[in-house]
């Protein structure tokens, strides 16, 4: 292997492949290197001085950023000797020399690499006894972006962050020296559907979210990981709620290279935040009269079992595997290729994260054989006068209730509380995803877990694959699991391309299904 | 002819500015009168590169922008079997306060400098040089645009000068003003148009410069200095000044002199001579206090040390540098504080900023200097500026900015300790009569 090289990190021997740099040889052996203006996904500036460590080349010690040197056989490193520690200790003093210091009210207290390494390194006293700067405090930046001078170390990660990843050099940093400061161009403001990952790779609290500004303590917070459902591709994210409480106060991008990487759009960071700030379906419905879930679907399965024919199933691109699974399970005996699902909408890639294709787990549907139709087809299958029921699961799909009023059975499935469901002879209330469970398949075929992130408003709203299954029981489908797990691994034991997989084996990473061949699609 | 013992050097003909008094010294018909363009001429004729790079690193030329590197050895290090462009770029962005040398070749003698770009580009085969001129110095832009155009027109520059197959382009590039890109690497990233930051090193800029080209940075003084190496050889040089140091250089004398002036003389001269001999002495019949050998950036040096020779090793031993040979002095009356103040100043103005250790150490060096100036120093202030310096200089950015304000930080507390003790046990916040 002539494209490995062989070092020394702290007297470990390590061998990584050619190019790689000190500080990432060093996290193989699992060492960290304290850094800030690094950034696995940008360009190496080298320039916070914060990764020095010391090089040793027989009798000659000298310092060096490990950020941005490469391994060189032979070479001997170390991290933490008096030398580096005290190189390190003198950055972080300069750092802090003139920062404000105004942790208790700042953000990123808590996930802050500023505040951590000064704890590491035990200051508990400056030796800076001048004025510190006054700078602007609360400057909007745009995009959904708060800038405070004060805090900000010049790190440029953000700078390079909207050059390089976001496409749209909108940052730089004026004037010089240290009275230089972040700003855009005169008189713009930023403009990019990926501003939001500046706050999350600010070294500090100099970008900080206009929605997520004072909501909460980060420790405070209770984070559940999750899969964005705004596009096929699946970004994998964490949710993060005040702890005991349901308000979705933030969305984080949670790491994965074959996904998505460090970032996420905007879409899938704010639209989140929304999801339960709709008119929520509280309990079941019959003929939009409260009533119990127990004799909603009793109702529901007493009446669709009188049906010769003429039922229509509406699931949905928006819902779990084991969601669509269950439903095509339920009704393929009573609905006979008569389960569809609303084709996604699509738009133009934008080239870097966003495929276009909104839909969550459209390629599960595919899998699965669920035709995907048109609005305007469905409306014409609703009006052509062969269907008599309706069960609908998609509630991002709104009919009159002139439409409802024509069909001898409406069965609404949804989280929602609006006119399709007022009008619906059964509605039953759903949970919205990140109050529940399963996996999604992305566009590359990767199937990816997402949890429960928050309690459902009342906890008479079961998951609705519970629901479903219960739903089924009662028109005498007994053999189905209403655990997502149980439903997972009979999927995978009933669909080619899912064969060996259990639930487990999914992993924070997700899985890929399997081809034709049986390689990895 | 140098002093093997190395006492003083013997002076001789000066060849930097031979020709500065001639008048229209910068038309190129009047100064072809005198020689201009001659030695490049029968050297693009007579001589290989290869042999002109032996010459001038056989003369012993050392950089004249402040670092001393030998010119020579700084071409070797450019790879011969490089395929594509490599270019020459010429530091011209005399910044370093103290310093006014390069004016007066560009100013005055424009054709030397062209001359030695030839022959400096022929020597490492470029067809590009680009001079990077000092935003403020408007008039040599100037003249030196005037001379290219000559020169042009002359067949000296451009393609097949001289009636041979070589190709010599100069480009003009003015500065905007930043301190910081007379540093050989934020000079490049400027002339590519980019923000005058300093490039990390490795990789060098004889390896990867200009466009990531292999490039040379020379000194204005440095490629001054040969046409005279090639007209007269290497032996030549190595009369003139030491043995270390061969060479005449052109020394700038300001501050508080009777007659402050720029005076080409051998290296190694001393000080005193310099004050003494050239520029009429301390001024208003004073002492001398302090002097600042070679742009600010190498730092004070007490009156005592005013018998030091002027070149490279002997500053180097007395922990001081020649840089770029401008010659501060200051005299009795100087307050070393209120000076260190205004360096201060000026250093943490043109940081670039990149550099953590360097952005905020000379904004708290000279924050703690301007408040030991002001009456409110404390005990603990002289430790921590020196603190400040053995935390940002030496290697710890990307840089030496942070080297180039540690110098004069350091020196003045080594030999100017008082001053500041003067300051900080002043008596304050009380009337004159109640202190005393």
């Amino acid at each position: 292997m002539n494209n490995m090289v062989k070092l020394k990190i702290n007297d470990s021997d390590v061998e990584v492949p050619k190019g790689t740099t000190v500080l990432e040889a060093a996290r193989t052996i699992g060492i960290e290197i304290p850094h800030f203006c690094y950034h696995p996904s940008l360009s190496l500036v080298g320039s916070c001085r914060m990764c020095q460590v010391e090089f040793i080349a027989g009798e000659r010690r000298f310092l060096g950023v490990s950020c941005r040197t490469e391994v060189s056989e032979g070479m001997q490193v170390q991290t933490h000797s008096d030398g580096a520690v005290r190189a390190r200790a003198g950055v972080l003093e300069f750092l802090l020399a003139d920062h404000p210091l105004d942790c208790p009210i700042c953000d990123k207290a808590g996930e802050c690499p500023l505040q951590n390494y000064s704890y590491e390194h035990g200051f508990t006293d400056s030796r800076f006894e001048e004025m510190r700067r006054k700078g602007m405090k609360k400057t909007p930046l745009g995009g959904h972006i708060v800038f405070d001078s004060e805090r900000c170390i010049l790190c440029t990660r953000c700078e390079r962050f909207m050059t390089e990843f976001a496409k749209a050099p909108q940052l730089t940093v004026a004037s010089r020296g240290d009275h230089s400061y972040i700003a855009t161009f005169p008189g713009h403001k930023l403009d990019s559907e990926y501003t939001g990952n500046l706050a999350d790779i600010c070294p500090v609290g100099a970008l900080t979210l206009d929605e997520f500004r004072f909501q909460c303590r980060v420790w405070n917070l209770a984070s559940t990981p999750s899969i964005c459902p705004y596009c096929s591709r699946g970004c994998n994210i964490s949710v993060d709620v005040r702890k005991g409480h349901r308000e979705v106060l933030r969305i984080v991008p949670r790491f994965n290279e074959a996904v998505h990487g460090h970032y996420i759009c905007n879409e899938g960071r704010f639209r989140p935040l929304e999801v339960d700030r709709v008119e929520r379906l509280q309990t079941a419905l019959a003929e939009g009269r409260e009533t119990t879930l127990d004799a909603v679907l009793g109702d529901v399965a007493a009446r669709l079992k009188a049906l010769e024919g003429g039922i229509l199933v509406v699931t949905s691109v928006q819902r779990s595997s084991e969601e669509i699974f269950v439903t095509k399970e339920i009704f393929d005996a009573l609905a006979k290729d008569r389960i569809v699902a609303l084709k996604p909408e699509v738009e133009k890639p934008d080239g870097i994260l966003r495929t276009g294709e909104r839909g969550a787990n459209v390629r599960f549907c595919k899998e699965l054989g669920i035709p995907l139709i048109t609005t305007q087809e469905m409306m014409d299958l609703l009006t052509g006068g062969d269907v008599k029921a309706l069960v609908l699961t998609d509630p991002g799909l709104t009919l009159s209730s002139e439409l409802v009023s024509r069909l001898e059975l409406m069965v609404y499935l949804g989280h929602v509380d609006n006119e399709t469901a007022r009008a619906a002879h059964a509605a039953i209330p759903g949970r919205t995803w990140v109050e529940k469970e399963g996996t999604y398949i992305n566009f590359q075929g990767r199937i990816q877990r997402f949890f429960p992130a928050a309690a459902p408003p009342s906890p008479a709203i079961l998951p609705d694959l519970v629901t479903l299954v219960r739903l089924g029981r009662q028109l005498g489908i007994q053999n189905l699991p209403d655990d997502t797990a149980e439903v997972f691994n009979t999927i995978t034991s009933r669909l080619d391309g899912f064969q060996g997989l259990t639930y487990a084996d999914i992993g924070s990473q997700g899985i890929l299904l399997l081809d034709e061949d049986g390689g990895e699609s | 002819m140098s002093d093997p013992n190395g006492e003083r050097p013997v002076v001789s003909e000066k060849y930097l500015t031979a020709r500065i008094d001639v008048e229209n010294s910068a038309s190129l018909a009047t100064i072809c009168k005198h020689g201009a363009y001659q030695t490049a001429e029968r050297v693009l004729k007579q001589k290989q590169p290869a042999e002109v790079t032996q010459i001038v690193l056989d003369s012993g030329l050392r950089g004249r922008g402040g670092a001393g590197f030998p010119t020579g050895r700084k071409w070797t290090f450019m790879p011969k079997d490089f395929e594509g462009p490599r270019y020459l770029a010429v530091n011209a962005d005399e910044g370093e306060p103290g310093t006014c040398k390069d004016r007066i070749l560009m100013n005055e003698d424009p054709h030397l400098l062209l001359e030695g770009i030839i022959l400096a580009c022929y020597a490492i085969s470029s067809e590009d040089a680009y001079v990077y001129i000092r935003g403020e110095y408007l008039e040599s832009y100037r003249v030196l645009a005037r001379a290219i155009a000559e020169a042009e027109a002359a067949g000296y520059l451009g393609t097949g000068i001289f009636g041979t197959d070589v190709t010599v382009r100069v480009h003009l590039h003015r500065g905007a003003g930043a301190y910081i890109c007379g540093e050989e690497t934020s000079l490049m990233e400027s002339l590519e148009g980019y923000r005058g930051h300093p490039r990390p090193k490795p990789p060098f800029p004889a390896i990867a410069g200009l466009w990531q080209k292999p490039t040379a940075v020379n000194n204005v003084e440095t490629i001054c200095n040969l046409p005279s190496i090639l007209e007269k050889g290497a032996e030549w040089y190595k009369s003139i000044g030491t043995a270390e140091s061969p060479g005449n250089l052109l020394y700038q004398v300001s501050g508080h002199v009777n007659a402050p002036g720029v005076f080409e003389l051998p290296l190694g001269v001393t000080a005193r001579e310099l004050i003494e001999e050239h520029s009429g002495g301390v001024w208003k019949q004073r002492k001398l206090k302090a002097f600042i050998p070679g742009g600010v950036s190498t730092g004070f040096l007490p009156a005592e040390m005013i018998d030091t020779p002027m070149d490279h090793g002997s500053l180097m031993k007395v922990g001081s540098m020649l840089g770029t040979g401008g010659l501060i002095v200051m005299d009795e009356s100087t307050d070393i504080v209120e000076a260190l103040e205004i360096l201060t100043s000026f250093y943490r103005h043109e940081t670039c900023g990149q550099c953590a250790p360097c952005r905020e150490g000379c904004a708290w060096s000279h924050r703690i200097v301007k408040r030991i100036l002001e009456g409110r120093g404390l005990p603990g202030d002289l430790d921590q500026l020196r603190e400040i310096a053995n935390l940002s200089d030496r290697g710890k950015t990307i840089c030496v900015f942070p080297d180039a304000i540690s110098a004069p930080v350091l020196s003045a507390l080594k030999h100017f300790e008082e001053d500041f003790l003067a300051h900080i046990n002043r008596p304050q916040h009380l009337p004159s009569e109640a202190a005393s």
